[in-house]
């Protein structure tokens, strides 16, 4: 008798089967996953660009501070970077030359035995000269553009471009 | 304990591994989460570490561009491991690395008055320290500091020196 009432009572309030609460967690877990994962790598590029920039930038200043003192100095020719197609003259070999610029972008890239020559596919330094609205000063561009590591696109992802308003001498 | 006494089947040995092979699946694809938050939390640091770099780089460069006059390096291709300058204010000024490996910056007169500001690490984890002063007007330098997982991280700059009227070589 009281078997039979708590049979009873059992069918009437049925839950979940093991097999139902296991394919409910399947496609919760289906649907969680590509979207952390989605959350961590779009983050994690995020955060290369963030930790590349102070790098990228420093080279570039430098670079403008050289080129500046320079013109200074009365070693650096203008004209010969004027009228360019708009990006400019390319002159990452002689900025890749120096040491400590070679030495920074090999801690950028990684320091697995490589030589300066392997940094020309990864970025690009543009120098571009164009008259400005005051015809006293002269506008000096720089595009540093790059890649990241892993990356061997032909096409640069990332840059940064500076500009100084130079008196012309 | 009813659908056993009734006769009714409970779970196989089979199912159960079958939903432990699926479970251990789900989780190692879990775990690629976890694997990315990690990496995630690593560059975090790093950018954390670099962008004190850059930091350290731009307090150099505002200290530097207006100073009066450098005292050491003298004008050569050679590097050095120290700048010695007068600030915009006359006060005696010095970069270098102490025997802690922190980047400091002393100001002597303040220094010597007993005043807080008279010492200021920069950078801390420093290895190297590194000055060249091609012309008169212009300080190349380089910082190479460590992280907590021993990576190395370098930043190149220049600095083109502003007070140029007043200073000399």
């Amino acid at each position: 008798m009281n078997t039979n009432v708590i049979q009873n009572n059992r069918k009437a309030r049925q839950g979940l089967s093991l097999l139902e609460v296991m394919l409910a967690v399947v496609i919760f877990i289906l649907g969680i996953i590509p979207l952390l994962r989605l959350f961590s790598e779009g983050g994690l590029a995020q955060q290369k660009v963030i930790r590349d920039f102070p790098v990228t930038l420093s080279i570039a200043e430098r670079i403008l501070m050289t080129i500046e003192n320079e013109i200074d100095e009365g070693r650096f020719d203008t004209a010969m970077f004027t009228g360019t197609d708009g990006n400019g003259v390319d002159i990452t070999e002689s900025v890749i030359e120096n040491q400590e610029v070679s030495m920074a972008l090999e801690k950028f890239y990684g320091t697995d035995n490589q030589s300066a020559t392997r940094f020309l596919t990864q970025c690009r330094v543009l120098l571009s000269t164009k008259p400005s609205s005051d015809p006293n000063l002269i506008e000096i561009t720089i595009r540093f553009l790059w890649n990241d590591r892993d990356t061997n696109s032909k096409d640069f992802k990332h840059g940064i471009e500076l500009h100084l308003l130079k008196g012309k001498i | 304990m009813l659908d056993m006494i009734n006769g009714k089947k409970g779970v196989t040995i089979v199912e159960i591994c079958v939903y432990a092979v699926i479970f251990a699946m789900f989780m190692g694809m879990a775990t690629g989460v976890f694997f990315w938050a990690k990496k995630s939390l690593d560059v975090t640091k790093r950018t954390d570490d670099l962008q004190d770099l850059r930091v350290a780089s731009t307090q150099i460069n505002t200290e530097l561009s207006y100073g009066n006059r450098v005292l050491f390096p003298p004008v050569s291709n050679r590097s050095f491991s120290q700048i010695l300058f007068m600030n915009d204010r006359n006060e005696l000024v010095v970069f270098f690395r102490d025997e802690d490996a922190k980047l400091k910056l002393i100001n002597y007169e303040k220094f010597k008055a007993g005043e807080k500001s008279g010492e200021r690490v920069i950078a801390r984890n420093t290895i190297e320290f590194q000055a060249e002063r091609p012309d008169a007007n212009l300080i190349k330098y380089f910082v190479r500091i460590t992280d907590e997982k021993n990576v190395e991280h370098v930043i190149a700059n220049a600095v083109k020196m502003r007070n140029t009227e007043t200073n000399g070589p």
